[in-house]
């Protein structure tokens, strides 16, 4: 009884005006002292880390062969523009590595996280919850204090503290939310509804159990003898996209459930006799669900962001400490690969395509025309035949054609060379980003035992060997300086199907190949912690879709099948990229010409469904923050504009359809 | 005025076209040639739900749709509520279609079952709806209070419905539809789940909404609910009305005269028998004598009263107290009991005629003859504050002494609330 009337007080204290005004300054002192701490112990760290020369790993300012160079300069020119160039480079050299390094001491993530960690406990102070939610943390602390005393497994702990953590921030700002929509409008009061219903209903409380639970256990199963750019991009990996498709499916089937089983239950007659329009009803529904997939996605996403903020301020391998190489004035290769590979945000490039003269491709076209209408001719078909084919095969040849020549670019025979060139590259030589280039070979048959050695040349950087086994990607390391871009934002990369580095050259043995993406160009364009957020948001810009997509099902269909419907095209949405890819190879044909009809259906109705989702499939957040790459505020523009235009469109047709509904005659069955 | 009994298919012209039925402007509910046929998969019908139904709901009366199961009655009144579309036919509340959302500020409406969110518990369920109709926060939490203890929820306010019983649903229902104090109230069934006590209330409740002035449109097919509330009915059957009229029209049996008294003696019965012969030539006398017994509602009433007095724990309903004051009207003082007074103003021209009691006046006067007519008790007092009063003696009509007693409410409801007026 006496415990009772102690949280009875407890209660009515923190409910009270004065205590909440006291702890908000309480609140707002610690977050600053605590900052001021953090900050000062940071700077303290300067001068350690700061790397003062190129390291060996780093590209050597050393000249290189240059097969296609003139002898036409005059010695002792080359030899001042070369001592320029090697300056530039080990300035630059500097540059780029101080810049990764930089990230020690900087204090924005600090200063973001206290800030977050701030606005949650000022947001629960104002709920009246200060005392309830320390009393938890106190109890979360002493069972962690028990696991530990107990012996149990070391991530126990750990585990125990991000579930409590996880679920309070998700319960505050599920509180939060429900304020915020705490108006007296009929869509905020229907969304409010929603908001209970998540939290109350098994369905969805069964997925945000584990949510919670699955990122809060992620840290503990990553291997800790991985190297840390793989743990990073484990962790962003499962943290991320395991989370998105969690949610995802949330959103899906309880947005499915949410209409439909009111309307099953004749829930929904109490409220549709009450004055609301359906547009409200669709909306209020619709505003409820993306409430909350926001609420779960800002739990999860701050979760990702703070840990893998956690996991970079660990110890690369080959680092004695946090960004401190073993080797002295050096930088692991791990953390020089994880701050501008996987924590970046990385522009990809393909070389320009080889410009074709017009009057050349149609003589080619009107040459392999005549050839073909020749060998028909010659194989004694009639005339009618050749004059109906020679249209057909004349637009093939004009398809196919400008595919051949490109394909021929990219192909270089043994010994040979060719250059490559990347251009609208301005700005990136002033910047500190190294340039990473990705090669991918095939020959002959691609057998895999085969190992090719290719030369690339590179402006100011000279020759590098690389070592390809066949049809896989393989980066080229140590990657390319800014400096290798010239003042004109060009850079030109000289590819040998030769090792060069012998004397004479060693060809390989057959003609190599690059695929499309088999000369990938890719450098920073950008911080990882704001594509970091720009990711975020696209995921949630693509729930809301998915939500809206759910309920316009449930409009008119029974929970089952709104379901299938919703997933499917969930499913063909997400799969697009693949879809397009595999039709590229699917056969509508057999080997004699005739066209097979459920073939040529089926990929007439994949073709339209992989071009429909196809801006949605192009954004891959979740792709894009794994492997480092930038999604641009163009990108994020263009897909939250195309899928808000989806988005609306199916709130019209969800709004039309239901107010067509009687739903006093709907079985639900 | 005699019955009026409607033929089949009455409302509609002979190229199907529904006629102009002759209705007030200023109907609440105006139904005209009503039809409702239920389509299967194949759009062939399955079932006539609802067949030419024309009858129109007027302004500050209650109104019921009685019937048996299947009559229509429930598919009339979701086609009232938009909820269903007409087949054919014409329906129109407050002038305008039934899928106005505007008019729907105006309705408050209760299903023939509960239909409710069971993860939310009473007061939350009354803030959801209290919130569609966009009322204010502090009216909201009035209005709560008001029915939570009107209803006896308080005690169980903080529960989620879905652990409520039947008949604890069923309050909540009703608290839903009165939250935006109503001016048209759609009753589907309300008593269906509730003990007598919850039974009495509702009508109690009717009877109140009424008196002031509310349009209630109830549908049952429980007689008696129907019977001690309405002012006028129809009787539907087969989708079809079969019967309209007031109460008194259709019930009032002309050939009979029931007087109760205190207990007689037999010489006192056998005199007055001697009187009425005497006065009607010997062509009337007393029929039947009979003793009242309590009926089992009041000593139902009177024994769950004593358990509340003697302060009994229940996790269930309490009785409830009295009717909320926001719906009679007291809810913002001086200027609402302002509007309430002007409110029932036109109630008393809307009422529908007056039961013949003057000759019954008569006959009384002269049996009690020469002594005059002791002063009559202020009869309505309890009902006004809502408090459960004894029903009618099982077997005695009371509307002759209810019209003796002769109080106001009485003589503006015109006959309504028999029974519960003495």
């Amino acid at each position: 009884m006496k415990l009772r009337a102690f949280f009875a007080r407890a209660n009515r204290l923190q409910q009270q005006r004065l205590f909440k005004i006291i702890a908000t300054c309480v609140v707002l002192a610690a977050a600053l002292a605590g900052f001021v701490t953090y900050a000062i112990a940071a700077g303290k760290q300067q001068g350690v880390s700061f790397v003062e020369r190129a390291p060996s790993g780093s590209p050597a300012p050393e000249g290189g062969m240059d097969p296609n160079a003139a002898a036409a300069e005059g010695e002792e020119a080359q030899l001042r523009a070369q001592a320029q160039m090697d300056r530039d480079v080990a300035r630059k050299t500097v540059d780029v590595l101080n810049g990764i390094l930089a990230a020690k001491q900087d204090t924005t993530v600090a200063g973001l996280g206290i800030g977050l960690l701030a606005a949650l406990l000022i947001g629960v102070v104002w709920l009246g919850l200060a005392l309830t939610y320390l009393g938890l943390a106190i109890a979360t602390t002493g069972l962690v204090l028990l696991t530990m005393l107990a012996r149990l497994p070391q991530a126990t702990g750990p585990l125990i503290v991000g579930i409590a953590a996880l679920t309070a921030s998700f319960t505050a700002l599920m509180r939060l939310a429900g304020l915020a929509l705490g108006g007296a409008l009929p869509p905020l009061a229907i969304a409010k509804n929603v908001l209970d219903e998540a939290v109350r209903m098994k369905i969805s409380v069964v997925f945000i159990v584990l949510i919670i639970f699955g990122l809060a256990a992620l840290p503990g199963l990553l291997d800790k003898e991985a190297f840390l750019r793989y743990r990073v991009q484990s962790f962003l990996q499962y943290g991320t996209g395991g989370t998105f498709w969690l949610i995802a499916v949330l959103v899906l089937t309880f947005s499915v459930s949410s209409v439909a089983f009111e309307q099953r239950d004749k829930v929904i007659w109490q409220t549709m006799t009450k004055p609301v329009a359906a547009w409200q009803y669709i909306f209020g529904k619709w505003l409820g669900v993306v409430t909350l997939a926001a609420v779960l996605l800002a739990v999860s996403a701050s979760g990702v962001f703070l840990f893998t903020e956690y996991l970079r301020a660990q110890p690369a391998t080959g680092e004695t400490e946090a960004y401190v190489s073993a080797r002295e004035g050096d930088i692991s290769e791990d953390r020089f690969l994880l701050e501008t590979q996987v924590l970046a945000a990385r522009e990809r490039r393909q070389p320009d395509l080889v410009e074709l003269d017009q009057a050349t491709l149609d003589a080619n076209i009107e040459e392999g025309v005549q050839r073909e209408l020749k060998q028909m001719r010659d194989s004694g078909e009639r005339d009618a035949m050749i004059l109906q084919n020679e249209q057909a095969i004349r637009e093939r040849y004009r398809v196919d054609l400008p595919k051949t020549f490109q394909a021929e670019y990219r192909r270089i025979d043994p010994g040979q060379g060719r250059l490559y060139r990347y251009s609208n590259l301005q700005g990136v030589r002033e910047g500190t980003s190294p340039l990473m280039l990705k090669l991918k070979i095939n020959a002959g048959s691609n057998s895999p035992d085969q190992l090719y050695k290719i030369t690339v040349w590179v402006p100011g950087d000279g020759m590098r060997i690389v070592e390809m086994p066949l049809n896989q990607v393989v980066s080229m390391r140590p990657p390319m300086l800014p400096t290798a871009v010239d003042a004109n934002g060009v850079l030109e990369i000289g590819v040998y199907n030769a090792d060069y580095s012998k004397n004479p050259p060693v060809a390989n043995p057959e003609a190599i190949g690059f695929p499309p993406d088999g000369l990938e160009l890719s450098y920073s364009n950008g911080g990882y912690r704001a594509n970091f957020f720009r990711c975020i948001g696209t995921l949630w810009v693509k729930l809301a879709f998915l939500s809206m997509l759910a309920i316009c099902a449930s409009t008119f269909l029974s929970f089952p099948v709104a379901c299938l419907v919703a997933f499917t095209v969930f499913i063909a949405a997400e799969g697009s990229e693949f879809i397009l890819g595999a039709l590229e190879g699917y056969q509508t044909e057999t080997r004699q010409g005739e066209t097979i009809i459920f073939n040529t259906a089926v990929s007439h109705i994949a073709s339209v469904v992989g071009r429909a989702f196809k801006v949605y499939a192009d954004l891959q957040p979740t792709e894009r923050l794994v492997e480092g790459l930038r999604l641009s505020w163009s990108q994020v523009a263009l897909g939250t504009t195309v899928l808000s235009v989806a988005t609306a469109a199916l709130f019209v047709a969800a709004t039309l359809i239901f107010r067509r509904r009687e739903l006093a005659t709907y079985s639900g069955h | 005025m005699a019955d009026v009994v409607v033929q089949p298919g009455l409302g509609l012209k002979p190229d199907g076209t529904p006629v102009d039925m002759g209705m007030r402007r200023d109907s609440v509910v105006q139904c005209q040639a009503l039809t409702k046929v239920f389509k299967d998969f194949w759009m062939r019908d399955r079932a006539r739900a609802v067949n030419t139904l024309s009858f129109e709901v007027r302004p500050r009366e209650v109104f019921g749709l009685l019937g048996p199961n299947g009559s229509g009655k429930s598919t009339t009144i979701k086609m009232i509520l938009g909820l269903l579309r007409p087949t054919s036919g014409r329906v129109a509340v407050f002038g305008h279609a039934p899928t106005d959302v505007e008019i729907k500020r105006r309705i408050g409406y209760l299903p023939e079952e509960s239909y409710l969110y069971g993860f939310l518990n009473a007061r939350e369920t009354l803030e959801y709806y209290g919130k569609l109709f966009e009322l204010d926060h502090r009216t909201r939490s009035r209005r709560i209070d008001e029915l939570l203890d009107m209803l006896g929820l308080v005690g169980a306010q903080f529960r989620p419905v879905r652990e409520y019983s039947k008949g604890m649903q069923r309050r909540i229902g009703i608290a839903q539809a009165l939250i935006n104090d109503p001016e048209f109230l759609i009753l589907d069934e309300p008593t269906t789940g509730l003990d007598p006590i919850g039974t009495r209330q509702i009508k109690d409740l009717i009877i109140e909404l009424g008196r002031r002035g509310k349009t209630v449109l109830l549908s049952s097919h429980l007689l008696a609910d129907v019977e001690d509330c309405v002012d006028r009915l129809v009787i539907l059957y087969g989708g079809q009305k079969r019967a309209e009229g007031t109460c008194d029209e259709l019930l009032i049996s002309q050939d009979r005269t029931s007087i109760e008294t205190e207990t007689l003696d037999d010489s006192t019965v056998a005199e007055l028998d001697k009187v009425i012969r005497a006065r009607t030539g010997n062509e009337r006398a007393i029929i039947s004598v009979s003793k009242p017994r309590q009926s089992l509602e009041d000593l139902f009433l009177s024994i769950v009263d004593r358990a509340q007095a003697e302060q009994v724990a229940t996790s269930g309903a309490m009785a409830g107290g009295t009717t909320a004051s926001f719906l009679k009207g007291q809810e913002q003082g001086d200027a609402l009991i302002e509007r309430l007074v002007t409110a029932a103003e036109p109630a008393e021209a809307a009422l529908g005629p007056a039961a013949p009691a003057a000759p019954q006046n008569n006959v009384i006067a002269d049996l009690m003859n020469p002594s005059p007519p002791p002063p009559m008790p202020d009869a309505p007092s309890r009902q006004a504050a809502g408090t459960p009063t004894p029903p009618p003696p099982g077997g005695v009509d009371l509307s002759v002494i209810g019209n003796l007693l002769d109080d106001d409410d009485q003589d503006r409801k015109g006959g309504r609330g028999k029974g519960t007026g003495t």
